[in-house]
């Protein structure tokens, strides 16, 4: 008997141990620095590695893809389509995706300044203008890339907590308790002698 | 294990969530008042069992437990793994909801495999012999789930040998863990609760 209450005791230690070390989900966040997007891929057990990372348009077309590297990294050039779904497909079944908003450059303007002849002073002001509003954007962006970064770690990265767990269980039980009272009055009678 | 939203195509999910109704429906049927806080226990002990992790490599797999349940539920392990899937893919993100049906009959049908097959042997009084097909029980129903998963991801269209060989291999540390764990636990209550196999005795 002792030895069996030894391997019980084990049992439930070997239970409650690696409650913040679990698997099998996944995620992928991106964002965007410069001209290239970062993309991050983990498991709740960290990096992914190697796993093949997909990108698409809204519209389903597929741009490129690649695979991420021993910190979980892939980074490619922004393609300026728009908006990007990136697809993490990590085998067996697991895959997730991340949808990237991208701001839409603001192509015509720009074009449209360096195609014209700068002729007045008006027009060089803006030109100088628009300089100092892109190497403020980039700035910015690098800047921010790690508040991006931890925002979408924070949002994606939750990991199991014990009230989860604790959630979950009572769920079942209140099933138990609702399948007994359904059974029980299918009987005919009230749950008492 | 557990397949993710968004891989297998809508004919398979389909397929999956009309086997797993129907099954779930039989295993309604067996479940009966003195079962149901029983079920409940196990049905915990399904839905934690996945924190419980093993790490193979570079990857990781985590404990099922399937077996497990088969061997004390036999039918009823459908609708008990349902529910822990269900609470699973709600607090965990483990899965998914639209995968909910193929990744029921993936856990639980092996459950029920393993159940009718061993369960002449399990009843056998030499311990050794119960002992043995009650770890078999425990690890086989691991490998069907791999196999089980590897078939419906061939049907999507990826390389079946190498998917299924990827996933068993991966999952062998599991199979092992699950079949002792699936041996001490029916030794335990074979001596501690003698009653609570009586579901092994149905209809034999």
């Amino acid at each position: 008997m002792k030895v069996y209450r030894s391997i019980i005791f084990i049992i439930i230690c070997f239970i409650l141990y690696p409650v913040s070390a679990f698997a099998h989900r996944v995620g992928v966040f991106a964002w965007v620095e410069g001209d290239k997007v970062f993309t991050e891929s983990y498991s709740n057990r960290g990096k992914v590695v190697g796993a093949r990372i997909l990108v698409y348009d809204m519209e389903g077309k597929k741009i490129l893809e690649g695979k991420t590297d021993k910190e979980g990294v892939f980074v490619f050039k922004n393609p300026q389509k728009g908006n990007l779904k990136i697809v993490l497909d990590a085998s067996m079944g697991h895959r997730a995706e991340y949808i990237l908003k991208v701001k839409e450059e603001k192509k015509g303007k720009s074009a449209s300044i360096s195609s014209s002849e700068i002729s007045n002073t008006q027009d060089i002001k803006m030109a100088n203008m628009d300089k100092i509003m892109d190497m403020l954007s980039n700035m910015l962006d690098q800047k921010l890339s790690p508040l991006f970064r931890q925002i979408a770690e924070l949002k994606e990265k939750r990991g199991v907590t014990i009230h989860d767990i604790i959630g979950g269980i009572g769920y079942i039980v209140g099933l138990m308790g609702l399948a007994l009272y359904l059974k029980g009055s299918k009987a005919g009678r009230p749950l008492k002698k | 294990m557990h397949i993710s939203e968004g891989v297998l195509s809508y004919k398979i999910l389909c397929g999956g969530a009309l086997l797993s109704g129907v099954s779930t429906w039989i295993g309604l049927k067996k479940l009966d008042l003195e079962k149901t806080p029983r079920v409940a226990v196990f049905t915990s002990g399904f839905f934690v069992a996945s924190l419980i992790h093993v790490p193979i490599g570079p990857s990781s797999a985590h404990l099922i437990l399937n077996g497990l349940l088969g061997l004390f539920l036999g039918w009823v392990a459908f609708p008990a793994i349902l529910v822990g899937l269900i609470l699973q893919a709600v607090m965990f993100q483990f899965g998914g909801i639209t995968t909910l049906g193929v990744n029921t009959f993936n856990m639980a049908f092996p459950a029920v495999i393993c159940f009718y097959v061993f369960r002449r042997w399990i009843i056998n009084n030499n311990r050794m012999t119960s002992s043995v097909s009650a770890f078999l029980c425990g690890a086989l129903a691991v490998m069907l789930s791999a196999i089980l998963v590897s078939i419906s991801l061939a049907l999507t269209g990826m390389h079946f040998l190498n998917m299924a060989k990827l996933i068993i291999l991966a999952h062998i540390p599991i199979m092992v863990i699950e079949g002792l764990i699936t041996a001490i636990t029916f030794q335990f209550l074979k001596r501690v609760r003698p009653e609570i196999l009586e579901v092994l005795y149905e209809g034999v």
